[in-house]
């Protein structure tokens, strides 16, 4: 089905790699939501995307650019910010969640998740 | 706790940053849905967003998606089959309107004091008095979308054990030619048409598996008038008549 239609992408908007990615995390959080969050991860089980673990070339499958270019960014930005950004996307929790996941004021973390995408925004698009 | 931070200025940007991400909740989150039916550019950034964020999925590393999971991904890629989504234009960040947005919140504002009047209004030989379809004791999800100045009201319940679609409609009246058409869109996704609904009165029919992954809990049912062909069109036309999101009961 994805190869069917594989020629439909743009090349402009990114790779199709990437494209299947945002839906099956728009999917699985859909199913996460409906079924209820009865499970967490542990924070330990994070995938490392810039802190310090460095991937096999053979690991990544979107284009290897897009890759370096978000890892850098995601480099750039302070330590709460792009923690807070990778358990929202890893984990699917809203800024409640995660203001109280992370025991810090609904505004903080707002603030965080919003000074951590202008960065990415600023570094990714700029 | 430590003293909160100031919340940077509102950038619409980053509020479609916060959408793709998932992050939003109530009115932000009313508003980023809003703005995905009305706000062409709008939708591009959440694009943007999407695909530039979605590299971190790679990290996941791999998984064999559970069979809700795999239909869902399989749903989500067909309605972008049938949709016009390839039409974009590249995407790259640019400015939204601050002026499209602020009417958007004024929209969703509308949107709730029109469902206030909704549940406060008695009921007229216009609206259906009953339910359209006895209350099951399986999951249900409902859906109030009125429009005060307008006089449109739509309830909607989903049977979801039952896969059933119920709607109480009235004012819905649309020019000749036209008819009104419901849609869903999923979080994070673009609007899918679910077809012809009558102008007023009840209406109830079976909902495909498909249809079933899109009506879920926190997605939105938006109401529009189209081109009356008998066939489901692909993308909403503007204005968008009512909106409101499907909760859990």
């Amino acid at each position: 089905m994805v190869w069917r239609r594989a020629g439909r992408f743009d090349p402009d908007k990114g790779s199709p790699i990437s494209w299947l990615c945002a839906i099956a995390r728009n999917s699985a959080l859909n199913d996460l939501r409906r079924s209820g969050r009865d499970q967490e991860i542990p924070d330990d089980d994070f995938p490392e995307v810039a802190d310090t673990k460095v991937l096999a070339a053979d690991d990544w499958l979107c284009a290897a650019e897009d890759s370096a270019a978000l890892e850098k960014c995601l480099e750039e930005l302070r330590a709460d910010h792009r923690r807070s950004i990778k358990m929202a996307f890893f984990e699917g929790f809203s800024h409640s969640e995660l203001a109280e996941k992370v025991n810090v004021p609904l505004g903080t973390m707002k603030s965080w998740i919003k000074r951590g995408l202008a960065g990415l925004r600023g570094c990714l698009g700029g | 706790m430590a003293e909160p931070e100031n919340i940077p200025p509102f950038d619409p940007f980053i509020l479609a940053g916060e959408y793709a991400l998932g992050v939003l909740e109530g009115e932000e989150l009313a508003v980023a849905r809003r703005a995905i039916l009305a706000d062409s550019d709008f939708v591009e950034a959440v694009e943007w967003w999407e695909m530039k964020l979605g590299v971190m999925a790679e990290a996941a590393g791999d998984f064999v998606p559970s069979p809700g999971v795999l239909q869902g991904i399989l749903t989500r890629i067909e309605a972008e089959e049938n949709s016009d989504s390839d039409k974009l234009t590249p995407l790259v960040p640019k400015q939204i309107s601050r002026t499209s947005l602020a009417a958007l919140v004024g929209g969703a504002a509308m949107a709730l004091a029109g469902l206030v009047f909704f549940i406060a209004t008695p009921r007229t030989t216009n609206v259906p008095a009953e339910p359209p379809v006895a209350v099951a004791s399986g999951e249900q999800l409902i859906a109030q979308l009125a429009d005060e100045e307008s006089g449109r009201k739509l309830a909607g319940r989903i049977d979801v054990d039952n896969t059933r679609l119920a709607l109480n409609i009235s004012g819905l009246e649309a020019a000749a030619g036209e008819t009104p058409e419901l849609w869903v869109i999923p979080a994070g996704g673009a609007p899918v048409s679910l077809g012809a609904i009558p102008e007023a009165g009840t209406f109830e029919r079976n909902i495909s598996v498909d249809e079933a992954r899109l009506l879920v809990a926190g997605s939105t049912l938006a109401v529009t008038f189209e081109e009356d062909t008998g066939q489901r069109h692909q993308t909403p036309t503007m204005p968008i008549l009512l909106a409101g999101t499907l909760d859990q009961v």
